[in-house]
This record gives C-alpha cells, sequence and structure tokens, in this order.
C-alpha cells in the first residue's frame, strides 16, 4: 500500500513539476515532451497547397526562390485574406510579439527582462483604447474595415489549418500558442512603428543636464539650430502671420532646480540619433532614361527576421508591389503601375513631459487654478517564473501619469492620438497619379515621414506627412502643466512641407532638419546629422544625367564628409600617423586604416567635450554640433572655460590611439576597418544561435550606405530603385535578411549577402498566375 | 490462429501512443493516453515493459517523422545539449512521464480491477 501512495505521489509531483515555469527555461512538459517538443519541426510549411471554401474568394499565390509571394486575385478583399495568410506562414511569431510589446504581455512569455518594457506601454493603455479607436474606424469607413477583417481571416486561417510542425520555433521555446488575430491589431503595429521612430524621454534628461550646466554652457552645446543646416526644404519660406497662427499662444513655463535625476530616462544619445533612412527622386530631365526614378532605403535594426516583408499583389490586373509589415495588408513602401512611393523618418519631437502640481495624498492636481481628480488605475503584470507586479499610474488632461525623482509626471505623447494611417496606405496603393498619393497622405498622421513620391507622367515630389507639435518656446526640458492650454495640440504640417518638381530637378530627404527658417525649431532641436543629405545633394548634383548604376552606386556609397570638418585637426595631431590620411576622403572602407582612426577619434572627441562638460551626461551633445563647432571655431566654451579646438583634438587623438593600442596592438597596419566596425544582425529573442555571426561592413553611421553603432546593428533595411515608365514600373529591390521568420526556411538569410555586396532583384510583375513560375503555390477556394 | 490477449494490448497501445505524439499535440493528450495504457487489462505488465513500449512508440514516431537534420542542431545548440543529446532529453523525458503515469494507473486502478472481477477465487 506505501509503495502505490508513494508512487502516486511521484507521479502527481512529476506531472506537476514539470508544467511548471522554471525561472528562463523553457516549459519542460511542452519542450521535451515528443507530442509537444520542437523534433516535431518539419518543412511542411514549404508545401503548395489547394484550400477549399476560403470566405473571400479565389485567389492565387506563388513563391519564388527568394521566398516572395506573388498574390493574384480577381478582388482586393481576397488578395488581403491571401496577404494575411503569407505574412502568418512567415512572420507569425514576429506579429505576435509586436502585439504583446505594445499590450504590455511580454514578461508573461519572456520573463523579467521584459518588465520594463512592459512597464511602459500599460502606462499608455493600448488595449483598452484600440478596441473603440478600431469600432469608430470600423463605422466611419467600413471599406477599410473589411480589408483588415479579410486580412485578419487569412492569418487566423493559417493559425487554424498549420500542421504542428509547422509552428515556429519561438512558440515551442516561450512554451506558448499562437494568439487569435484581430483586425484592430493594425493599431499595435501603427503604435509600435510610432514609438521606433519618435519615443525618446530627452526632455527628462534636458532637464537634468540644464541644471548641471547652467543655462549658457546649455545653450552653446544644446542649440536649437544646427550652425550648418543642410535642409530637406531649401526653398521654404512662411509669412510671419501664417507661422504665428501655427504656433500656440502659450505660456511654457519650464521646470528646473535642483533633483531632477533621471538615470532611466529613454534618451535618444548619438548612436540612436545616427540611425537615419535616405530617399530621394529624380526627374525624367535628370535621368538616363528619360524617366523618374525613386529611391529608398529605410534604415532600421537589423534583425532576423527584417522588418520588412516583400510582397507583390495583383489585384484585378492591377499591381502593387513593395515592402509591407506583417500585421498590416498594405504595401508601405513601393509602387504600383502609376507611382512610386517611399519615405524616411521625419525625426520630430514628438514626447513631452508634464510636472503636475499634486495634493498631499496625490489623489488631486491643479488644473487652471481648480482641484481636478488624479485618477488612479492599477496596471497588473504577469512575469514568467515570478509573482505578478502591480503598479499604479494615473490619467491626467496631460497624459498618463507617473513618479520619477519625486515628482508626478504627465508624459504627452503622439501615439495617444487615435490616428488612421491605413487610409493613407490604403489611398497609396490604388493612387493613379501623384496627385491621388497627394491626397492619400492628408491621413498620414504618426509617425510623421518624409514621404518621397513620383509618377509614370514625370511628376516627383517630397511631402513631410504628419502631426507637429509645435511649441511657442523651442526649449526642451519638463514642462509645467498646471493650465489646460499647456498642453499643445498637434498640427498636421503636410501642407506646409512639401515641394513637387524643383527647379532643381531632384528631391530627397535623409532625416535631417527640414527647413533654415525660425519655424524649425519648434518643430525640433534635434535632427538626425546633415553628413548623408550633403552627400546625397553633393553626388545627385555632380551628374546631369543619372541610371540605375548611378543610383545604386549613390546607395552603397560610403564616403562620411565629416572629415571634412575634422580633417585638418587629425592632420595637426596625428604626427606620423598622418601618412594614414594621405589622399584619403572619407572613405569608410573595410580593408582602410583611416576610417578606423577617424571613427574612434570621432569618439573620443565626443567624450573629451563631455568630460570638459563635467562628466556623466547621458545626453551629449550632438556629434554634429560639436564637430561643426571643431570646424568653425577656435575654443570652445566648457566647465573649466573656453578651451582650444586642437587642445581638444589632441587629448581625442591621443585616447583614441590608446585605446586602439589595447584592442588591436601595436601594428597599425592590422587596425583595418573591417575588425572596428562589424554589423551584428541579431534575432528577434536575442538568441544568438539564430543571430549571424559578427562580420565586417563597409560604412558608418555618417555615410549614404549607412552602418550605425559598434558594432553596427542599424542599416538599410530595404532598397529600392523604381523606375516610372509610361509603359509601367522597372523596379531593383533588396531586402536585408530574409524573407521567412523560420530558421529552417531557405529564405531566413538568404538576402543578407545581397545586402552586403549591394545586389538587387528584378522585381517581376506578372499579372496573372502562372504556377510554372513559382517554387510553391496555394490557391484559395478553386 | 490465436493471438495471444497480451499481444493485442500491447499492439493497441502501441498504436495509441504513436497516435497521441504524433498528432493530439498537447500534454493533457500524451498523459491522458498514458493512462488508457495503464488502464488495458495487460496481465504482468511491468513499469520496463511500459518503457520499452514508449521506446518502440518513439522510434516509430522518430522514423516516420524524420527530424531534420538542421532543426535537431538548431533545437540542440538552443536547449545546450546538441541534437543527439537533445534527442535523447526527449526519449528519457517522455518515456519517465509515460511510464509514471502508466504504471501509476495500472498498480492502483487496473490492478485493483483484476483483483474485483477477473482473478479467480479459490
Amino acid at each position: 500500500m506505501f509503495k502505490k501512495i508513494l508512487l502516486l505521489l511521484v507521479t502527481v509531483g512529476w506531472l506537476w513539476a514539470v508544467q511548471q515555469r522554471w525561472g528562463d527555461l523553457p516549459l519542460l512538459s511542452r519542450f521535451f515532451t515528443y507530442a509537444t517538443s520542437p523534433l516535431q519541426i518539419d518543412n511542411r510549411f514549404e508545401n503548395s497547397l489547394e484550400l477549399r471554401q476560403t470566405p473571400y474568394g479565389t485567389a492565387e499565390l506563388g513563391y519564388d526562390s527568394l521566398g516572395v509571394p506573388h498574390i493574384f486575385s480577381e478582388q482586393q478583399l481576397a488578395a488581403d485574406y491571401a496577404t494575411g495568410y503569407v505574412h502568418a506562414r512567415d512572420r507569425l511569431f514576429q506579429m505576435e510579439m509586436i502585439v504583446r510589446v505594445v499590450t504590455g504581455r511580454v514578461s508573461e512569455v519572456a520573463g523579467e527582462a521584459a518588465v520594463n518594457s512592459d512597464l511602459f506601454w500599460r502606462k499608455f493603455e493600448f488595449e483598452r483604447l484600440v478596441p473603440g479607436w478600431y469600432e469608430a474606424m470600423a463605422d466611419s469607413l467600413p471599406d477599410l474595415a473589411k480589408r483588415l477583417e479579410a486580412y485578419a481571416a487569412g492569418v487566423n486561417d493559417y493559425r487554424r489549418l498549420m500542421a504542428y510542425g509547422s509552428m515556429p520555433l519561438e512558440y515551442h521555446l516561450l512554451g506558448i500558442d499562437p494568439m487569435e488575430w484581430k483586425a484592430e491589431n493594425i493599431f499595435y503595429l501603427l503604435k509600435y512603428m510610432t514609438h521606433v521612430l519618435t519615443y525618446s524621454e530627452d526632455d527628462l534628461k534636458a532637464t537634468e543636464i540644464r541644471s548641471q550646466l547652467g543655462q549658457p554652457l546649455y545653450q552653446f552645446w544644446y542649440p536649437h539650430y544646427s550652425r550648418a543646416p543642410q535642409p530637406i526644404y531649401p526653398d521654404f519660406s512662411m509669412p510671419d502671420s501664417v507661422m504665428q497662427v501655427l504656433l500656440p499662444n502659450v505660456d511654457e513655463v519650464l521646470v528646473g532646480g535642483p533633483g531632477h535625476n533621471y538615470p532611466q530616462a529613454y534618451i535618444k544619445n548619438n548612436d540612436e540619433l545616427s540611425l537615419g533612412s535616405n530617399n530621394w527622386a529624380i526627374q525624367g530631365r535628370k535621368s538616363a532614361t528619360g524617366n523618374p526614378f525613386l529611391c529608398n532605403d529605410t534604415h532600421l535594426q537589423l534583425a532576423f527576421p527584417s522588418t520588412w516583408y516583400e510582397v507583390h499583389k495583383a489585384v484585378g490586373g492591377r499591381i502593387t508591389r513593395g515592402f509591407s509589415i506583417a500585421g498590416s495588408p498594405f504595401v508601405i513602401t513601393g509602387f504600383n503601375d502609376s507611382i512610386a512611393w517611399g519615405m524616411t523618418n521625419a525625426t520630430w519631437d514628438l514626447v513631452d513631459f508634464y510636472q503636475l502640481e499634486v495634493n498631499k495624498d496625490a489623489t488631486e492636481y491643479k488644473l487652471d487654478g481648480q482641484w481636478e481628480k488624479l485618477e488612479p488605475f492599477e496596471v497588473r503584470i504577469a512575469v514568467k517564473g515570478k509573482p505578478d507586479l502591480v503598479k499604479t499610474y494615473y490619467r491626467s488632461h496631460f497624459g498618463p501619469v507617473d513618479t520619477a525623482a519625486g515628482r508626478y509626471l504627465a508624459v504627452n505623447w503622439i501615439a495617444m492620438q487615435p490616428t488612421n494611417e491605413a487610409l493613407a496606405f490604403d489611398g497609396l496603393e490604388r493612387a493613379n497619379h501623384i496627385d491621388d498619393a497627394k491626397a492619400a497622405l492628408q491621413h498620414f498622421m504618426q509617425p510623421p515621414q518624409n514621404m518621397i513620391l513620383a509618377d509614370h507622367r514625370g511628376n516627383i515630389g517630397l511631402m513631410t506627412s504628419g502631426l507637429a507639435c509645435l511649441h511657442p518656446s523651442p526649449e526642451k526640458g519638463i514642462r509645467e502643466g498646471v493650465k489646460k492650454e499647456q498642453r499643445i495640440g498637434y498640427v498636421p504640417m503636410q501642407n506646409y512641407l512639401n515641394h513637387f518638381n524643383t527647379s532643381r530637378e531632384y528631391v530627397y530627404s535623409a532625416n535631417q532638419e527640414h527647413l533654415d527658417h525660425p519655424l524649425s525649431a519648434h518643430i525640433s532641436t534635434r535632427y538626425e546629422p546633415a553628413a548623408r543629405g550633403r552627400r546625397i545633394t553633393e553626388l545627385l548634383e555632380s551628374r546631369d544625367s543619372m541610371g540605375v548604376a548611378e543610383l545604386r552606386a549613390l546607395h552603397m556609397d560610403v564616403v562620411d564628409v565629416e572629415w571634412r570638418l575634422l580633417g585638418e585637426h587629425i592632420l595637426a595631431v596625428s604626427g606620423a600617423d598622418s601618412s594614414y590620411f594621405s589622399g584619403w576622403e572619407g572613405q569608410m572602407d573595410t580593408a582602410l586604416v583611416a576610417p578606423t582612426l577617424f571613427y574612434n577619434f570621432k569618439i573620443n572627441l565626443v567624450n573629451s567635450v563631455v568630460r570638459h562638460l563635467g562628466g556623466e551626461l547621458r545626453l551629449p551633445p550632438s556629434e554634429q554640433h560639436i564637430f561643426n563647432s571643431m570646424s568653425m571655431d577656435d575654443s570652445l566654451p566648457l566647465k573649466s572655460g573656453w578651451v582650444s579646438t586642437r587642445t581638444l583634438a589632441q587629448e581625442a587623438w591621443d585616447s583614441s590611439m590608446l585605446q586602439l593600442n589595447e584592442r588591436f596592438g601595436t601594428n597599425k597596419q592590422a587596425w583595418v576597418y573591417g575588425k572596428f566596425h562589424q554589423t551584428n544582425i541579431q534575432h528577434l529573442l536575442r538568441l544568438p544561435q539564430l543571430a549571424m555571426p559578427l562580420f565586417a561592413s563597409n560604412g558608418s553611421n555618417r555615410t549614404v550606405n549607412v552602418a550605425s553603432k559598434l558594432p553596427s546593428t542599424h542599416a538599410a533595411s530595404m532598397r529600392t530603385i523604381i523606375e516610372l515608365t509610361p509603359q509601367g514600373p522597372n523596379a531593383l529591390l533588396m531586402l536585408t535578411g530574409g524573407q521567412s521568420g523560420r530558421f529552417n526556411s531557405p529564405n531566413y538569410s538568404d538576402q543578407v549577402l545581397h545586402w552586403l555586396g549591394g545586389t538587387y532583384h528584378a522585381a517581376r510583375l506578372e499579372r496573372a498566375f502562372r504556377p510554372d513560375l513559382y517554387r510553391t503555390t496555394v490557391r484559395f477556394n478553386r | 490462429m490465436r493471438i495471444k490477449p497480451e499481444l493485442f494490448l500491447y499492439a493497441v497501445s502501441l498504436f495509441l501512443l504513436v497516435h497521441v505524439q504524433m498528432n493530439l499535440h498537447q500534454f493533457a493528450f500524451f498523459v491522458g493516453g498514458s493512462i488508457i495504457v495503464g488502464l488495458l487489462p495487460i496481465r504482468q505488465a511491468k513499469w520496463w515493459k511500459f518503457a520499452l513500449l514508449q521506446l518502440a512508440a518513439l522510434a516509430v514516431c522518430l522514423l516516420l517523422n524524420k527530424p531534420a537534420a538542421a532543426v535537431l542542431d538548431m533545437v540542440g545548440s538552443i536547449a545546450g545539449t546538441g541534437g543527439p543529446g537533445f534527442v535523447a532529453a526527449v526519449v528519457l523525458f517522455s518515456t519517465i512521464t509515460m511510464v509514471l503515469t502508466t504504471t501509476t494507473t495500472h498498480e492502483i486502478i487496473t490492478k485493483n480491477l483484476f483483483r474485483k472481477y477477473l482473478t479467480k477465487k479459490r
């Protein structure tokens, strides 16, 4: 009897134990039981198949050798259904993670490491707000909602019909099943991108640093305007009267004084401020073929899987092709039969912090002289392997409120605006002419983008679409939040910031400042460096006629024009080592030593300035401002007084050489850039086994072919060269990484070498399904 | 030819275990399948016989499913066991689970039923 009881206890104990989560280990009952283990993963997801009785009509699709799906249907909704299906097939886990991130539900599957992210997102309550936003959209735009519903049905049907062996490995590792996809999830995707492209807590750091440096030094090192602007819209003008109307007449008060210390603030440091993207378009008169060309390369984090997913759709014989983002049925950057479009980030200041005046027991805050209720709300975060975490936030007129450094700080972030960018992409896909595209972009509000356009009639243009938060005072920092009007509203800028068919015969953007005009600082005071923009201008102006070869060369250009700002100093302080720079003009090439010396010098120069400003500045002055000042001034104001630029250069050079000696040894010939500058393509879950080992790569955070951070984690995540002929488009495309998010797919990382070598693939543009052209086919409802 | 009832029951168990592990991808189904095997009126059942049964079932599953080398390498490297080590871990873990569940069911329920209804009273 005793033996039986013991056996029962052991069995029950075992069954209980294997179903518990033990730290970061995968769920044992799932990972190590054959019935559910990843040993069951197979390649059946690659098989051709036919699905009957699908809900949105007939569609056919074929995958080519790069894993690009070509979708054919007579009905838009059937094509959207198929798009959902292919996104789920190749990117299911990525889609789920984006929803989990924005709803603050990562910790429950990934553990403690994701708690800060979840706390951040839960504060904004998107999970509470999004269903209402979607409902309102479905009421006002039922056709658009139908597209999203068809897409969601495609995702869910893939999920439902998926063989167990087709479940992506990541689900096995986290011990979860794929979630049901909802049409409203597109809002989460948009908020996620708004975070990637707009969010920072620079205002917190600005307040901290202003107290640390004092106003005069702060003003010099954190200026409102670039000292050498290279604006996107060089011919912009605006009458003062219009500007006065745009800028709200509000008394903005920055808070200050001691005690402002925000070590956890998420700031855009110089690395984060040098990620960039490029786009340009040239008119027929400047093109070798007589037709306009449009080029785009968006710089995002390099990852497996890539942010982008290439897709070709032929709906009723009408083509749309380009890069989508899994989670949305639309082509985000690409072309149709008549127009092409692309984007770069506008890098505007769209996050404001307000310090509230709160009563003793923190139940009320002062607003327009009255005490208003500070409405608390509790978030409970499930953490894998740990007890739940509970935190209280508050709702206020200025946005959600958190406490930091003993203060009640409300945050007003553009992502809280219930805008609907899906309408803009829907319009772009259907546009027949550049004017249709302009009309569609009136609906694009966030994250603000420099949208480049070209059409088959020869028109080109650039339009910065999105909402700006125009502060009457351009000063950064935490603002006082005691009057309703102090919360600054948003203004759509597309009707002010645009130019079409310019006399220069080209338009371009590279995330730099938009204007050399007083309005600029009211939009933002921290743009990305203008080096890429300067180089693009230089190359576009260097030729009267450009063809595919020249445009490709421009994408792959690795010249850092900041050498012109700092070269004189470097040659003066580098002594015998100056020979490494002989004949060098800023080419950031892996085989050379000069780029190593130059790049590391720049890092040390910034460190030197920061040290002279008292050190510990987590938001250092912008590199561009430091380098411009080095080239324009003989001495610079620092904490210890005025210091000559040559002294700063010498310090930077000496410390840089010491570092390089330590890292690479004394043989300077071996300090080639390929050892110093390497690229790191990570996996979404940061699993080294699913990442790519470091490899040498050309370029830097200032070159058109950008490669930001050390090791480089951000670079061109795709490239397009699109020619719009009267007969239709011709396009060369390239995706960094691969189409599939499945490690066991041949298309997981097959395009990495294409990216590195600048190899594009020509976009085939069939209008009707031809099964013999594809590796795998899927037919719906035949 | 008369098939021995034990042989038939082992064959049924093998079929059941293979089916559950290849087609019903939930831990609860695997435990349920093991309980059903434990309930079968197999005379002179022993834990090691159940272990052999599960090993045979896993061998059939692996033969039919043939895990790809790339999958094995990747999963093994993430688990820190290597590909063959991961297969061994899965086999060991699945077998322990099945043997414990089946043996406990058999010892506590099936044997009592045997005693009550199938054993002749002397």
